[in-house]
C-alpha cells in the first residue's frame, strides 16, 4: 500500500529511476569511465579543452577528462554520502527509539543536548568537529588522517546521527502508547525486544525518509567542506564530486562554462533526485493518511 | 462562554509566568556548560598556543607563558576556563594573535553587518515564505501548489554557494558587459574609500547577499507553512468545525493559522538564533564582513582570543531564542505546560 | 506489517548497493586511505637518519669563517629632506632604524645591521657614519626603510608601535587612515622630491580571493589588481577596457629535496631521484598554459648576472640514476619500487599548501610518473599556514616545492644554503636552511662573497655555488614566475606597469593618474596585512610591505624594476664606501 503511494508520485518514480541509473554507472567505473583520473586526454598543449568527441564534457588545466573525473568524483561522495547516512541512522535510530521509550532523565538529557546541537550554525559545527576529530590522537586508527574519505565518513556519521534520533524518538513516542506494545509490556517482554521487534519497524517509515535526507545533507555537506578547501584532498589528484563542484567558481568567470555546468549540474540532479524520493517516502509511509481511506 | 474564557487566561499567564522562570533560571548554568564545551573544543580543535607560536614565529619564552596567562590555557582544563571567564567578564579580552588588535571593535563591526543581513533576509524570507506556503495550502493538488513545491524543492537542493556565484554573476559582471553598469556590486559592504553611513549605498550592497539567503528561507518556510497548515486542515477539529457550517476561509484564518502557526514559529525563533553564523557561505562569497568571515579568519588562524567572545555570543543567541521559541511554543499552546 | 516487510527489504536492498559501491570504492580510496607509519622503529641498521628521531640526533661540523677587516659608508643626506611634519631627516633616524632592527624583540631580520658596530653623525646632523666590523657586500640593502625617530618612545623595542598606522612619512604619500577593509593614501605637502603625488586620493582594498579581485575589477569596482598568476586568469579577465603586463622578476618556483633525515639523506637515493624528474615535460604540461616561457636552469635564482643560465640544464638522466642505484646495491622489487640494500622502500612524502591547484596538479601528473620509475612518492598536504609556518622551517618533509622571491642581492644565498643556518637541536633550532644541505665547500665561498667587494669575483663565487647545488641535488627550478598587473584603462592612467617586477612591486604610485574623474584610484589587494610594523613579524608578508611600509619610509637605496639598487632622493649623492683590511 505504502508502495502505492509511492509509484503515485511521478517525480519520485523519475528520481529513482536517475539515481538507480547513476549509481549504476559509477559502480561500473572502470568500464564506463574513458580515462582515467589523472590521464591527460591527449599531449599538451590539452588544457581546457571544449567539449568534443575526445573528451565528452571536455577537460580542466591539465588537460583531463571531466567526464571521467565526474564518474570518479560521484563514486567518492556517494560512497560518502551513504555510508555516512547508514551509520548516523542506525546510530540515531537506536539512540532515539531507547529515548523516546524510557523517557525519563535520558530522554530529557538527549533532548536537551540534541536540540543545543542542531541548533548551531551547520558549519560551524562542522568545521570545529572537524577539527576536534582530526585532534584527537586515539582517534586516528578509526578515522585515519584528516583529509581522507574515511574521515569525512566519520565527520558526517557522527554529525547526522542526532537529527535522526529526534525523528526516531518523536515516532516512538507515539507508537509508545498504541496497543501492541501494551500487549508486549503485559506479557512481559524486555525493553530491547520491544524496541528491537515492535518500535523500531513500525518505525521504518520515518527511518527511511531520515536515511534519504542524511545521504543529501551527506552529499552537500561534502560539496560544502570541498568548496572551501577542506574535503577529502585524497592523494594526487583524486576528486570527489565537492572538489569538482568547488572549482566551479573560478570556472565560469574564465568562460568555461563546461568545468561548472556539468558538476554543478550533477550535484543538483542528485540532490533533488533524493530530495523527491525522500518526500515522496514520507508521504507513501505517514501513518495518518490511512485513517479514514 | 466568557467567564470560562477570563478565567483559562488568568490560570495560563501565571503559569506561562512560572515556565519563564524555570526556563530562565536553567538558561544561566545552561550557558556556562555549553561555553565550556565549546572552551574545550577549541582548545582540541585549534591548539591555541602553537597557533599563537605559529603566527609570531620569533617571540619570546615569556611572551608565550603571558599569552597562556590572559587566555586561561592551563593545562588543567576546568582552571583554565575559569581564568579565561573571569577575565571575560571583567572586560579584560586578550588581543589577537595577529598584530595584537583589539577584539571588540573587530567583533561589533561583524555582529551589526551580520545582523542586518540576518535580519534583513529572515524578515524578507520567512514573512515571504509563510504567506507563499498559505497560498500552496489553500488548494493542495493544484496547479499552483505543484509550482511552488517544486520551485521551493529547486530552491533547497541547490547548494547556498552555486546560487551566491549564479547571481554574483549574472547581476555584478554580465549586467556590466551587457548594460555598462553592474547592477548590483560582487562584494563589501561600502564601495572603495567611502567613509560614514550611507542607507542607500548600504542597501545595495546588501542586496544581493539578502536575496541569496532569503531564496533559502522562502524555500524552506513555503514548505514548512504549507505542510503544517495542510496537517491542521486536515485534523480531527477542524472537520468538526466544518461540519458545524461555518465558511472554510473564516476557519482557516482564524482557527487554522494560530495552530498551524506554531511548529513555524518555534523554528523560525531556532533559525533567528543561529543566524548570526549561519552566513558564512554567502558571506564568503560576496566578501561581506561579518560574523562569518569572522569566524573563518581566526578560525583558520587558530585565533583564540578572537574566537571565544564570538562564540560566546552565538551560544547566548541560540539560548535566547531556544527560550524564545519555548515561551511562544508555550504561550500559543498552553497544553506544554502540563509538562 | 506487509508495508514494514516490503520496506524492508528496500532497505535491505540499499544497504546492499551501499555496501557494494563502498567495496568498489574502497579499492580506488585505498591510495587515499594509507596511513604510512613513518616513525616505525628500523630494524636493519642503516648508514643515512630517515626517522624523526635521528633527525633530533644530527649535527653539523661546520664553523663559519673568521671575519676581518671592515668597513665604513657615509651617507649624506638630502638637506632638503624631511619628514611629513616638516622636521628634518637626520643622523637620529638612521640610528633608530639600526636600533630597531637589532634590538627589538622578534625582529624578522637583523642580518646587515649585526655587522654595525656604530652610527654616528659626521660633519653635521645630516651626515651619517656607519661602522661595520666585516666587509659588508649587500651593504645597498641596509637603510632601505627608515624609522622616524620621533615616531617611537623606545628605538630599542618597537614591537609595541604601529599596530594600526604608520604615523609618518618621508615619500610622495601618507597614511591618512589603515583599517582591515581599507587603507587611504594622502599627498605628503611636505615631500621634498620632484615626483610628487598625482592623485588626491588612493585607496587600497583587499580583496578575498582571486576570484573576487577578478569579479571586481570587470565590474570596475577597483581599478588595478595584482594578482598572483594562475592558468586562466588572462580567460577570466578579459575585457576590452582592461590591459594587462606580464613581468619575469624575482619570483621563481622550484622543489626542494630535504636532506637532513630522511630517503634523501641518502645522497645517491635523492641524487637518483632528482635524475628522474624530467622538467620540461613537466614545463610543458604545468607551466605552458601558464605562459611560462621557458624552464628555468638557474637554481635558486634567476637570470642576470649571478647565474650563467645552465646551472641545472641536463638535469634529467633517468639512465645514469637507474645505474646509479644498482651500483650501490638497490634492486627493484615485485611492486616496481626501488629497495634499498637493507630491505626496505623509502616513503617519500611530498608536501604543497592545499588549495593551491597549480601545485596539485603538479602532484597529479607527476606522481604516477615517479611512481613507474620506482620511487613511493605520495602526496602530503597541509594548509598555508600549517605549510610556511610549521612543516616547511620544522623540516618536517621530504619534497617541497614552493615559489621564493630573489632580492636584487645575492647574500639571501647564504642565509638559506649556509651549513651552520641549518636548525638543530645543538644550535637551538635556528636558521632559515630548512632543506638540510651542507656542503662545506659551498659555505665557504657563500661567505667568502658575502665580503667580496669586487662586483666580477663576487658574482663567480656565487655562480660557483649554484654549480655545486646542482651537482649535490639539493633542488630542481621549474619557472621564473610571472608578476602580471590588470587594470581598467578607463579609469587609471600613467605608468601603472612602470613598476610590476620591482622587488618593492608597484612603488610608483604616487604617479598614476585618475582617468574617470572620481578623485580616487583604487587598488585590489590580493592580501592584506594584519599589523603595519615594519620591524617585526607583520613585515615578513609582501603584501604589507608593498601596500604601507614601503610607500611612507624613505631609504637611501632602492630596487629598481630591473633588479638593481639605485641611490635615491633621500641622499645628495651616492654613498661613499671605504674598506678597511
Amino acid at each position: 500500500m505504502a508502495l502505492k503511494r509511492f509509484l503515485a508520485h511521478k517525480a519520485a518514480v523519475v528520481s529513482c529511476v536517475v539515481i538507480g541509473l547513476l549509481t549504476l554507472f559509477v559502480v561500473l567505473a572502470p568500464f564506463t569511465s574513458r580515462y582515467g583520473i589523472n590521464e591527460a586526454v591527449q599531449g599538451p598543449p590539452n588544457s581546457f579543452l571544449t567539449p568534443r568527441s575526445k573528451a565528452w564534457l571536455g577537460t580542466d588545466d591539465i588537460g583531463r577528462d571531466i567526464y571521467s573525473r565526474l564518474i570518479y568524483g560521484v563514486r567518492v561522495s556517494l560512497l560518502i554520502g551513504l555510508v555516512s547516512a547508514l551509520i548516523s541512522v542506525t546510530l540515531g535510530a537506536l539512540v532515539g527509539a531507547t529515548a523516546g521509550f524510557r523517557g525519563g532523565k535520558f530522554d530529557d538529557i538527549m533532548m536537551r543536548v540534541t536540540d543545543l546541537f542542531l541548533a548551531f550554525p551547520f558549519l560551524v559545527t562542522l568545521l570545529i568537529l572537524r577539527n576536534v576529530l582530526g585532534a584527537l590522537p586515539w582517534l586516528k586508527p578509526l578515522t585515519g588522517e584528516m583529509d581522507t574519505v574515511r574521515f569525512i565518513i566519520v565527520l558526517f556519521s557522527i554529525f547526522g546521527w542526532m537529527s535522526v534520533a529526534r525523528i526516531v524518538r518523536g515516532q516512538v513516542l507515539s507508537l509508545k502508547e498504541r496497543e501492541f506494545v501494551e500487549a508486549a509490556r503485559a506479557v512481559g517482554a524486555s525493553r530491547r525486544y520491544i524496541i528491537a521487534r515492535h518500535l523500531l519497524p513500525n518505525s521504518i517509515g520515518p527511518i527511511m525518509v531520515s536515511l534519504t535526507f542524511s545521504v543529501v545533507g551527506a552529499i552537500i555537506g561534502e560539496s560544502t567542506l570541498a568548496f572551501f578547501g577542506y574535503g577529502p584532498q585524497a592523494g594526487a589528484g583524486a576528486t570527489s564530486l565537492g572538489i569538482l563542484v568547488g572549482a566551479a567558481k573560478g570556472a565560469v568567470q574564465t568562460g568555461f562554462w563546461w568545468l561548472a555546468v556539468f558538476p554543478c549540474g550533477t550535484l543538483i540532479i542528485i540532490a533533488l533526485s533524493i530530495n523527491f524520493i525522500g518526500d515522496a517516502l514520507r508521504d507513501a509511509t505517514d501513518p495518518r493518511l490511512d485513517r479514514g481511506v | 462562554m466568557e467567564n470560562i474564557d477570563c478565567g483559562l487566561e488568568k490560570v495560563r499567564e501565571e503559569t506561562v509566568l512560572r515556565y519563564i522562570f524555570r526556563r530562565l533560571a536553567w538558561a544561566i548554568p545552561t550557558l556556562v556548560l555549553v561555553t565550556f564545551l565549546v572552551y574545550i573544543a577549541l582548545r582540541i580543535g585549534t591548539d591555541p598556543v602553537e597557533s599563537y607560536k605559529r603566527s609570531n614565529p620569533r617571540v619570546t619564552k615569556a611572551k608565550v607563558q603571558q599569552y597562556i596567562d590572559i587566555n586561561g590555557l592551563d593545562p588543567n582544563y576546568v582552571r583554565g576556563y575559569f581564568k579565561w571567564l573571569k577575565n571575560f567578564l571583567t572586560g579584560n579580552w586578550p588581543r589577537s594573535i595577529k598584530g595584537s588588535r583589539e577584539v571588540w571593535p573587530k567583533l561589533k563591526d561583524a555582529m551589526a553587518n551580520s545582523l542586518r543581513l540576518g535580519v534583513a533576509a529572515s524578515v524578507v524570507g520567512i514573512s515571504f515564505g509563510l504567506v507563499i506556503g498559505v497560498i500552496a495550502a489553500l488548494r493542495p493538488g493544484g496547479r499552483r501548489d505543484v509550482i511552488i513545491n517544486t520551485s521551493a524543492f529547486v530552491g533547497i537542493s541547490i547548494p547556498p554557494f552555486i546560487s551566491a556565484i549564479m547571481f554574483q554573476l549574472l547581476f555584478a559582471v554580465y549586467w556590466q558587459r551587457w548594460f555598462g553598469y553592474s547592477l548590483f556590486p560582487t562584494s563589501g559592504v561600502y564601495p572603495a574609500g567611502h567613509t560614514g553611513f550611507n542607507l542607500f549605498l548600504m542597501l545595495k550592497f546588501m542586496a544581493l547577499p539578502t536575496l541569496v539567503v532569503a531564496i533559502q528561507t522562502i524555500a524552506g518556510y513555503s514548505r514548512y507553512m504549507r505542510s503544517s497548515l495542510l496537517d491542521v486542515i486536515n485534523s480531527d477539529y477542524m472537520r468538526t468545525a466544518r461540519s458545524k457550517g461555518i465558511s472554510e476561509r473564516k476557519i482557516l484564518i482564524k482557527h487554522g493559522m494560530r495552530n498551524a502557526l506554531i511548529p513555524v514559529v518555534t523554528l523560525a525563533a531556532l533559525d533567528i538564533g543561529g543566524i548570526l553564523g549561519g552566513l558564512i557561505i554567502t558571506e564568503n562569497i560576496f566578501s561581506y564582513p561579518g560574523m562569518g568571515l569572522y569566524f573563518l579568519k581566526s578560525f583558520g588562524d587558530g585565533d583564540f582570543p578572537l574566537l571565544m567572545p564570538w562564540m560566546v555570543i552565538i551560544v547566548a543567541s541560540i539560548l535566547l531564542f531556544n527560550l524564545i521559541a519555548d515561551i511562544s511554543y508555550a504561550w500559543l499552546d498552553p497544553r506544554i505546560l502540563l509538562d | 506489517m506487509r508495508k514494514t516487510t516490503k520496506v524492508a527489504r528496500l532497505a535491505a536492498a540499499l544497504a546492499t548497493i551501499a555496501l557494494i559501491v563502498a567495496a568498489c570504492g574502497g579499492s580506488d580510496a585505498a591510495t587515499t586511505d594509507t596511513v604510512v607509519d613513518t616513525t616505525a622503529p628500523e630494524a636493519t641498521p642503516v648508514s643515512y637518519p630517515t626517522s624523526l628521531e635521528d633527525c633530533a640526533n644530527v649535527t653539523y661540523d661546520y664553523v663559519k669563517p673568521a671575519t676581518t677587516g671592515g668597513m665604513t659608508i657615509t651617507y649624506d643626506i638630502n638637506p632638503a629632506a624631511v619628514w611629513e611634519d616638516g622636521s628634518q631627516i637626520t643622523v637620529a633616524d638612521f640610528k633608530a632604524t639600526w636600533d630597531a632592527s637589532l634590538n627589538t624583540p622578534g625582529s624578522i631580520s637583523t642580518s646587515g645591521y649585526d655587522q654595525v658596530t656604530a652610527v654616528e653623525a659626521g660633519t653635521s646632523d645630516k651626515q651619517v657614519v656607519v661602522t661595520l666590523k666585516a666587509v659588508y657586500a649587500p651593504w645597498r640593502g641596509l637603510f632601505g626603510s627608515i624609522l622616524k625617530a620621533a615616531a617611537v618612545k623606545n628605538t630599542a623595542d618597537v614591537s609595541a608601535d604601529f599596530a594600526d598606522n604608520i604615523p609618518f612619512s618621508g615619500r610622495p604619500y601618507k597614511i591618512k587612515s589603515w583599517s582591515p577593509d581599507q587603507i587611504v593614501f594622502v599627498p605628503n605637502d611636505k615631500y621634498w622630491g620632484t615626483d610628487k603625488a598625482v592623485t588626491k586620493k588612493f585607496v587600497m582594498v583587499p580583496k578575498a580571493d582571486s576570484d573576487t579581485e577578478i569579479a571586481s575589477i570587470k565590474a570596475g569596482e577597483v581599478d588595478f589588481v595584482y594578482p598572483q598568476f594562475f592558468a586562466g586568469i588572462e580567460e577570466a579577465i578579459a575585457q576590452d577596457n582592461i590591459a594587462k603586463k606580464l613581468e619575469y622578476g624575482g619570483d621563481y618556483e622550484g622543489f626542494y629535496f630535504q636532506q637532513k633525515c630522511g630517503p634523501f639523506a641518502d645522497p645517491n637515493f635523492r641524487a637518483a631521484f632528482s635524475m628522474s624528474i624530467d622538467r620540461d615535460a613537466l614545463f610543458k604540461q604545468i607551466y605552458i598554459p601558464l605562459g611560462g616561457k621557458e624552464l628555468l636552469q638557474c637554481g635558486p635564482m634567476v637570470p642576470g648576472p649571478y647565474c650563467n643560465g645552465d646551472e641545472f640544464a641536463n638535469s634529467y638522466d633517468p639512465a645514469a640514476a637507474e645505474a646509479l642505484l644498482t651500483e650501490n646495491g638497490w634492486t627493484k622489487g615485485g611492486d616496481g619500487f626501488w629497495v634499498d640494500p637493507s630491505g626496505k622502500v623509502p616513503d617519500i612524502r611530498w608536501i604543497i599548501n592545499t588549495g593551491n591547484t597549480r601545485r596539485e596538479n603538479t602532484q597529479a601528473y607527476l606522481i604516477p610518473l615517479l611512481n613507474a620509475a620506482g620511487f613511493k612518492v605520495r602526496a602530503d598536504n597541509c594548509d598555508a599556514a600549517c605549510y610556511f609556518q610549521k612543516r616547511l622551517p620544522g623540516m618536517d618533509y621530504d619534497m617541497a616545492m614552493y615559489i621564493s622571491t630573489a632580492p636584487p642581492d645575492p647574500a639571501y644565498v647564504t642565509g638559506s644554503f649556509a651549513c651552520d643556518l641549518i636548525p638543530t637541536e645543538a644550535n637551538g633550532n635556528i636558521g632559515q636552511n630548512s632543506q638540510g644541505w651542507c656542503n662545506a665547500e659551498a659555505s665557504d665561498l657563500m661567505y667568502a662573497a658575502d665580503v667580496d667587494s669586487d662586483a666580477v669575483t663576487r658574482a663567480d663565487k656565487v655562480k660557483a655555488v649554484l654549480a655545486l647545488m646542482a651537482k649535490d641535488h639539493v633542488m630542481l627550478p621549474l619557472m621564473q614566475f610571472p608578476k602580471s598587473g590588470f587594470w581598467r584603462t578607463d579609469k587609471v592612467g600613467g605608468p601603472v606597469d612602470g613598476q610590476l617586477n620591482n622587488y618593492a612591486a608597484f612603488n610608483n604610485i604616487h604617479l598614476w593618474t585618475d582617468i574617470d574623474g572620481d578623485g580616487q584610484i583604487v587598488f585590489g589587494a590580493e592580501q592584506w596585512p594584519e599589523c603595519l610594523n615594519p620591524i617585526t613579524e607583520c613585515a615578513n608578508s609582501s603584501w604589507m610591505v608593498w601596500t604601507t611600509a614601503f610607500q611612507v619610509m624613505p631609504g637611501a637605496y632602492a630596487t629598481t624594476n630591473d633588479g638593481k639598487y639605485a641611490v635615491t632622493n633621500l641622499l645628495a649623492g651616492e654613498a661613499k664606501v671605504e674598506v678597511k683590511g
